[in-house]
């Protein structure tokens, strides 16, 4: 398919004994945001490397823009924009050097663009890196990132760290950027409503695998969490298929399910149980019951 | 801060020439500047006028060489990365991995720009005092050297690999330095100087370096852009391995004491630079300096006719004692490098103990340890010169002698002086480690002074020191000229800091006079108490009262120690 950004498949990464990738297949495509979810160390980052060839892929197939990025790092690299996680910035020089220094690497930087974000942050162009704050310094590595316009977009926690201004600051940049006809963004980021707020594809990973790939309109209307009532008490939820997780005691119980209201009435009845109340899972509901079950499953195996 | 006008790279090659000149260009400056104003002036000024222009132009070649090795250490995070303190090896760019660029061109233009600086570094002072004092100007062969080197060295930091692998790199790089292959036979025309013929067949080993080298750091940084090779290689070496193997053998491991903090710091501060570790260090050193002279003299021309002398095996133990100090002091006040930054963690900052408690407890353990890194070497070396190798048997025998002069003393002038030598060295190294460390983290321009006045005496010594015959009386004449800086400037510190110590809160009147009481026990111990003739002095007055001053050193050390370590602590 033409229009597809990056293209992974059943890519595997194991750092000693730790699987950090394990058989990943994900597509991005043209136009699209993609929000990437997981707790820390679930391979998110080690996503993003693959992506921008700072990691090869020892098995499975990585393509961005129909290139290898460890064999095409000039073609791959420049119409990808990158802020990362640690934001790694020369602290020696100056803003202003930076930019004088990021732009003799791309064709398209848009100066004009530059200088407009520098404004809207209220960065000083002759201000050494050292001396910025930490919402400072990841603001002009977001300028850094976006003023060449790039095809793809790749932010590691855009946002970890900071305080409710900046990540406004940020995020209304980067709504900015893909709003320009035909760029792909994808970010990883803890703040689920965030990723709610921007996205408009969910992928969420954990423990190297991506346990949800899906678009957030169709993530929203799987999943619901619902309260339901038993007849006779239980120590444990019966064990029904398309529950993801449960809480409760006794006679009452919440589940996170992705299953239609008339589906889970059907698994329900055989235990004698109904439900009282069912609304749609935010996505963190989601999150932490996808991550509990993996979790489960993992002490299980 | 810039004089120049700001530039506008237009391509990737012009960025990272660019971005070195940024990270370089201070360092250049001061190099030329230094070398090409001060060195007329000394040569002008203290050189003896009956050497000849050859031996004039060979120990100027080598000062110049020895002035590059100042610049190289100076540019250090362009050399090395700083990420992880000094165990982490790796291309020094690699931020710019991200970045749309090959890695031919992320490897070869850095490279290219560093040995260009250091020909460049070379070539202006060499033709400068060609035309003001006529000494002799470079030659082909020393370019080829210091490219040489510059790509040897790069290729070893910069390609980093797995293991062991990066040791033996090095290991085998300066056994070919050490066995002379990476530098050829020379010699010189006898008047003016310059070198006269080369063994060309040797010069196709450093020819080589210069074309393989590249090649090898190219492909390294490819390796390490797409992840294949860790950059951390030299710390996880066989003999790092062997050392965090010993650090945790559970008989050095002691339970930390929880009844009193400065107890407490003690076991930390032990637990990270271990006693034990230290003598351990010793041995291995003294290892390694008996390979080190038995190699030299295997390879001198007249191996083994006098035997290795003990001014040989001093100088090595010297200068390996010199950056274990330095290394065991500086981390004594708590400074680590993170991303290339020199830091000290918040953790040791926010330690509820008072900085002079901190500071003793810690610098307390390395001197220590440093102690008995210098047993370790004594030991081992002692032991070879009794058992293993006749060749080490004179040096045996200068040390027994040495040994017996200062046993015939009586016990209390024994005990006396070995608190004297201990006092002088503890003072000389807290000194020079809260200079180190200050200027490393303090922007403070008291300091920056004092550390241009020691620069500047140390350089002057250096290179007089390099014109042998008449050199005594020429650093002498230096020296004294410079003395009454030392007679001003040390009372004048130990008030400036006693003063801020008291306004900063950072000392009690109390803590205070206590020191000044040590400090006057020190000064008791230490007095040198030099005997003047009136008749044979021309700076009476001077001496005398240098004498006065000098013994303040060890109160000196202490208050200069504890400002830099409230200034660490608390700005």
């Amino acid at each position: 398919m033409t229009d597809q950004v990056v293209r992974i498949s059943n890519l595997s990464r194991q750092f000693g004994n730790v699987k950090a990738l394990d058989n990943v297949s994900f597509c991005a495509s043209q136009g699209k945001v993609y929000g990437l979810v997981g707790s820390n160390g679930a391979g998110k980052t080690t996503l993003i490397k693959h992506i921008l060839g700072l990691l090869r892929a020892r098995s499975g197939d990585v393509e961005v823009f129909g290139l290898n990025p460890v064999q095409h790092p000039e073609q791959v690299l420049v119409d990808i924009g990158y802020l990362s996680e640690n934001r790694e910035l020369p602290d020696w020089m100056s803003i202003d050097q930076l930019m004088r220094y990021t732009k003799a690497f791309y064709p398209n930087w848009d100066q004009s663009y530059a200088d407009e974000l520098l404004d809207t942050f209220g960065l000083t162009p002759d201000k050494k890196i050292k001396d910025l704050s930490r919402g400072m310094r990841a603001q002009t590595a977001l300028i850094a990132a976006v003023a060449h316009k790039p095809k793809l977009l790749l932010l590691d926690e855009p946002s970890s760290g900071l305080d409710a201004i900046v990540r406004k600051d940020i995020l209304n940049a980067v709504v900015r950027t893909i709003s320009e006809e035909g760029r792909t963004v994808i970010f990883s980021s803890h703040l689920l409503e965030e990723v709610e707020r921007l996205s408009d594809h969910v992928v969420m990973i954990q423990q190297g695998h991506i346990v949800l790939d899906d678009s957030l309109e169709q993530v929203n209307e799987t999943h619901h969490l619902s309260s339901v009532r038993f007849d006779e008490p239980h120590d444990a939820l019966p064990a029904m298929e398309g529950v993801l997780s449960s809480d409760g005691e006794g006679r009452l119980w919440t589940i996170t399910h992705s299953l239609s209201a008339a589906e889970l009435g059907n698994r329900l009845a055989p235990h004698k149980g109904e439900i009282i109340e069912s609304r749609n899972a935010t996505l963190e509901e989601i999150f932490v019951a996808r991550a509990g079950r993996i979790l489960i499953e993992e002490i299980a195996a | 801060m810039s004089f120049l006008p700001a530039l506008n790279p237009r391509t990737p090659t012009q960025a990272l020439l660019w971005k070195c000149w940024l990270r370089t260009r201070w360092k250049l400056f001061f190099h030329q500047a230094v070398t090409l104003i001060i060195l007329p002036v000394i040569y002008v000024r203290y050189v003896p006028e009956d050497r000849t222009l050859a031996e004039l132009s060979e120990a100027n070649v080598t000062i110049l060489i020895a002035s590059l090795f100042i610049l190289f250490a100076s540019c250090g995070s362009m050399m090395y990365r700083m990420k992880n303190a000094w165990d982490s090896s790796g291309f020094v760019l690699d931020s710019d991995y991200k970045y749309p660029i090959s890695s031919l061109r992320l490897s070869l233009v850095p490279q290219t720009y560093l040995v260009a600086m250091f020909l460049v570094a070379y070539t202006v002072p060499s033709v400068a005092l060609h035309f003001i004092l006529g000494y002799a100007l470079p030659h082909w062969l020393s370019y080829i050297l210091i490219a040489e080197f510059m790509l040897l060295v790069m290729m070893l930091y910069w390609t980093a690999s797995d293991g062991w692998l990066t040791s033996a790199r090095w290991v085998f790089a300066l056994a070919l330095y050490w066995g002379g292959y990476l530098v050829p036979d020379i010699t010189r025309d006898e008047t003016t100087g310059q070198i006269d013929s080369v063994s060309l067949i040797q010069l196709v080993i450093p020819v080589l370096i210069c074309i393989v080298a590249p090649i090898i750091t190219t492909r390294g940084v490819k390796l390490q852009r797409c992840g294949d090779v860790s950059e951390k290689a030299i710390g996880d070496s066989l003999l790092f391995r062997i050392v965090r193997r010993i650090q945790s053998l559970s008989f050095l491991k002691s339970p930390c004491p929880t009844d009193s903090p400065l107890l407490a710091e003690f076991w930390l501060i032990r637990q990270k630079r271990g006693l034990f570790l230290r003598l351990l260090t010793g041995l291995g050193l003294g290892v390694l300096i008996a390979a080190m002279v038995a190699g030299m003299d295997v390879w001198s021309d007249s191996p083994g006719n006098e035997g290795i002398n003990l001014f040989e095996i001093a100088f090595f133990a010297g200068i390996f004692l010199i950056v274990v100090a330095i290394v065991g002091a500086v981390t004594s006040f708590g400074v680590s490098y993170i991303h290339e930054t020199p830091r000290v963690s918040v953790f040791l900052r926010t330690r509820p103990l008072a900085t002079s408690k901190l500071l003793y407890t810690r610098f307390a353990v390395t001197f220590a340890g440093l102690l008995l890194v210098a047993l370790g070497m004594i030991v081992v070396l002692y032991g070879i010169g009794g058992l293993m190798l006749n060749a080490f048997s004179s040096a045996r025998e200068e040390f027994d002698a040495l040994m017996s002069v200062f046993l015939s003393q009586s016990a209390s002038d024994i005990v006396v002086q070995s608190l004297r030598t201990l006092i002088s060295l503890a003072s000389i190294l807290l000194v020079f480690c809260a200079l180190i460390t200050g200027l490393l983290l303090i922007r403070n321009s008291f300091l920056k002074l004092g550390a241009g006045v020691v620069v500047y005496l140390l350089v002057a010594t250096v290179i007089l020191g390099f014109f042998a015959d008449s050199i005594e009386i020429s650093i002498f004449d230096f020296l004294v000229s410079h003395l009454w800086i030392l007679v001003v400037g040390l009372p004048v510190a130990v008030i400036y800091f006693s003063y801020d110590l008291l306004k900063n809160h950072v000392t009690s009147l109390l803590h205070l006079s206590i020191l000044f009481v040590v400090g006057a026990i020190c000064y008791w111990l230490t007095n040198t108490d030099i005997e003047l003739d009136p008749e044979t002095t021309d700076h009476l007055l001077l001496f005398q009262s240098f004498d006065l001053t000098y013994n303040l050193l060890p109160l000196f050390a202490l208050l200069f120690a504890l400002w830099t370590m409230s200034r660490i602590r608390h700005t």
